[in-house]
């Protein structure tokens, strides 16, 4: 009883708020929602992955048309169950006429999270891909399939790019919700200008810039294209993490004072760093942290997230442990963190570890190095380091640095920089 | 054989009960008029009669409602010679006959003689050496291990170690009370609390000694041949104190072996299987004590890092291995 009393009145909710929307935007709006709407909404399908042994669908979300001979977009992770387990699953459409039929599997992008798929049947119509830039501001319209509760348009805000981050993302100021993922993004002329992938909190959704989609077409069309998705999956996500890792080796490193410490500061713009003092009076000792991470990740399966990149740094002084004690607390906060980017042994294997005592310029440190491999993608490792100074008795620095999805050589070059990098101020 | 002397409820420690032939005879059985009288309703007023013939002596079955064993072994007819050595079961009583000349086990060396040679002479020693193991157990755990320095923390963990100490000697001298009518309270107090003490050193210095190595294996190895060495050094001492077995050391030395290994067995099991998701490492960090704790280059380091690199290629190549064989033998 309750939850239908609850659903009345959310009902009733988004009734009265669906009224207030139309009210405040109907003089200027509602019409080109409403007619983009009425254009375009042949254009835009549902994409079912099918589970083969119950028939039933397994996960759901949009994609729209973008060739005359039939070609959709939708996003990578709408269709990944499939491209992992094609012996499991199949795709299906469902388009605005309720026809339905298959969909077969053309092309990935698993950094961008795009695919492109096939209907196999021709129609003149196609979504046209804009070239021009919006401003912020400007009113976007997005479309797709929410929860399977039929085919709907939101209108929201373009924001511009999302800053400091290591894929663009466009910044939607509009509610997307599960199910719409794949659908088009468009400006009021009808032209898409994003692909619907992710949603990040109140009005606050992500976007594919449409650029990745029309390079994707482009390579698709040049037949560059591979049809071994794993292969392509394992290149795109080596090919990503070269060119971050790269960035990374290649970037001055730029000295950051912190107390007696000298470290590289923030090492790459998508990283996003915090900072906190421990010095309460109950503490026995204090504490400077920063921390650094790239919030961005590829989605490679519902299993497995990479390209995350953290890098943490703790300079830890007191006036009160003897060194016996505060070696202890050494060994407390001498942990490596955790990526949480996979909870399954399909996806890696243990993690293998070096654990040694480094005599660098800057003095001792105690090292530990873990890696662990991925088992479908070859080259690719979850790296992560941590060193703690040991040379002294009343103060140290702790330096972690970690990345998923990297291979061991750069893991190993970016370790090996910063470590050399750190250094006491004289 | 002159004399036959039979002995019946035999303790560690002491022969409960044990009685002399006399001119040639032995009678027993639930009756009064017996030699030796038991009172167990399995036996006949009159059982058993032993009488001599010449130089051995034979056993006269006399009842034969219950079956008499001799050796284990029913007997079958109304009598039967009986040497030195043999044990008879009549109801549900134990005996054994022995000539007075029959050999005894050779002399051990009894040691720590003054520990153990009668009553603990002073119970200050026990107590003394208890406040011992507990002072340094709390001393250590504060000045090695406290981040907080709230001297409150650690005396509730030392106090259960103590209470555990005093917990273990009571079972040991309960245990000492059946097996050899001795408690030695005292004695099981002072050697559980000097094992203890041993062991807090052991501990600490194996931290120490095994850090340079820097391998979480080498921590996991130590930590569990300290816990071996713990138990079997009490075990030994306790069951040497407690009771009366030939090899108290070579006894203790495997049930230790034993609870280590089911210990380790239960938390190898138990391991949650996210567990596998963080990795394991050497965790240690010591101060620097007189630069005795030396590195490697960043190079070497490197250079070893590389080589845990090509395992894991390695194990990566050994998990495909079998799917390849598979596939190579499909058409």
């Amino acid at each position: 009883m309750n939850t239908l009393d609850d659903c009345r009145t959310t009902w009733l909710r988004l009734l009265a708020l669906f009224c207030l929307c139309i009210y405040s935007g109907l003089v200027a709006a509602q019409p080109t929602a409403r007619s983009l709407f009425n254009d375009k909404e042949s254009l835009v399908y549902q994409v079912r992955v099918i589970d083969l042994a119950s028939g039933d669908k397994y996960s759901i979300g949009s994609g729209f048309r973008i060739s005359e001979s039939g070609y959709l977009a939708t996003n990578f992770h709408v269709v990944s169950s499939f491209v992992h387990d094609p012996d499991k699953y199949r795709l299906e459409y469902i388009a605005a006429d309720s026809s339905t039929g298959d969909l077969t599997l053309l092309a990935i992008d698993v950094v961008h999270d795009l695919a492109i798929v096939d209907v196999g049947s021709s129609k003149g119509e196609t979504l046209a891909l804009a070239t021009a830039d919006l401003s912020k501001g400007d009113r976007i319209y997005s479309m797709g399939n929410p929860q399977d509760l039929g085919m709907t348009i939101i209108e929201g805000t373009y924001n511009g790019f999302v800053e400091n981050s290591r894929y663009r993302k466009i910044l939607f100021s509009g509610s997307l919700n599960a199910g719409m993922s794949g659908g088009p993004a468009l400006n009021a002329a009808g032209e898409v200008i994003g692909i619907n992938v992710a949603k990040g909190g109140e009005q606050l959704s992500f976007l594919v810039p449409v650029q990745h989609l029309a390079q994707l077409v482009q390579r698709f069309e040049q037949g560059t294209t591979q049809e071994d998705f794993a292969a392509t999956i394992r290149a795109a996500l080596l090919a990503d993490q070269d060119e971050f890792y790269q960035a990374l080796l290649d970037a001055p490193l730029q000295d950051k004072q912190m107390g007696k410490l000298l470290i590289p500061g923030k090492l790459h713009e998508s990283l996003k760093c915090w900072g906190h003092t421990v010095d309460e009076d109950e503490s026995k000792y204090e504490g400077v942290h920063q921390h650094c991470k790239s919030e961005d990740q590829i989605f490679v399966s519902g299993n497995l997230y990479v390209g995350s990149f953290n890098y943490d740094v703790e300079l830890i002084s007191t006036e009160e442990l003897n060194r016996f004690q505060f070696y202890s607390l050494l060994e407390g906060r001498f942990a490596h963190p955790s990526f949480w980017n996979t909870q399954n042994m399909d996806e890696v294997t243990d993690y293998e570890c070096h654990d040694g005592l480094v005599n660098l310029e800057s003095g001792s440190w105690k090292v530990s190095t873990c890696l662990r491999a991925y088992k479908k993608y070859d080259d690719l490792y979850d790296a992560t380091m941590i060193m703690v100074s040991t040379d002294y008795a009343a103060y140290a620095a702790i330096v972690k640095v970690g990345g998923s999805g990297v291979s061991a050589e750069n893991a190993t070059a970016v370790f090996k920089r910063i470590m050399e990098a750190v250094s006491w101020r004289r | 054989m002159e004399t036959l002397v039979i002995q019946t409820g035999v303790q560690h420690g002491r022969i409960a009960e044990i009685a002399r032939s006399r001119d040639g005879l032995f009678t027993i059985g639930r009756g009064f008029d017996n030699d030796m009288v038991l009172t167990d309703p399995h036996i006949a007023p009159q059982q058993l009669k032993f009488q001599r013939e010449n130089d051995h002596w034979k056993l006269i079955i006399l009842d034969d409602t219950n079956p008499v064993m001799l050796n284990g072994v029913a007997v079958a007819v109304n009598s039967i010679d009986v040497k030195s050595g043999d044990r008879v079961t009549v109801g549900r009583v134990k005996l054994a006959l022995f000539a007075e000349d029959h050999p005894v086990a050779a002399t051990r060396k009894l040691r720590l003689l003054n520990l153990l040679s009668g009553k603990p002479s002073n119970p200050f020693i026990p107590v003394v050496v208890l406040l011992l193991a507990a002072l340094l157990d709390y001393c250590v755990v504060f000045f090695e291990k406290s981040t907080n320095l709230k001297w409150e923390d650690p005396a509730m963990a030392v106090l259960t170690s103590a209470l555990f100490t005093v917990v273990w000697a009571g079972i040991w001298a309960v245990t000492g009370r059946i097996a050899r009518h001795q408690h030695q309270f005292g004695t099981q107090v002072i050697v559980t609390a000097l094992v203890s003490i041993f062991s807090t050193l052991l501990m600490t210095a194996t931290d120490y000694l095994v850090y340079p190595f820097h391998s979480a294996a080498a921590q996991e190895i130590a930590g569990w041949l300290v816990a071996f060495i713990t138990l079997a050094l009490l075990l030994r001492f306790n069951l040497m104190i407690a009771t009366n077995l030939q090899r108290p050391a070579g006894v203790a030395a495997l049930v230790a072996g034993l609870t280590i290994a089911v210990v380790f067995g239960l938390s190898y099991l138990g391991k949650n299987e996210f567990d596998r998701f963080e990795p394991v490492y050497s965790s240690s960090i010591k101060p620097p004590i007189l630069g005795i704790f030396d590195g490697v280059a960043p190079d070497d380091y490197f250079m070893d890092l590389a080589e845990t690199v090509k395992d894991l290629e390695n194990e990566l190549l050994q998990l495909k291995e079998p799917l390849d064989e598979e596939s190579g033998e499909l058409p």
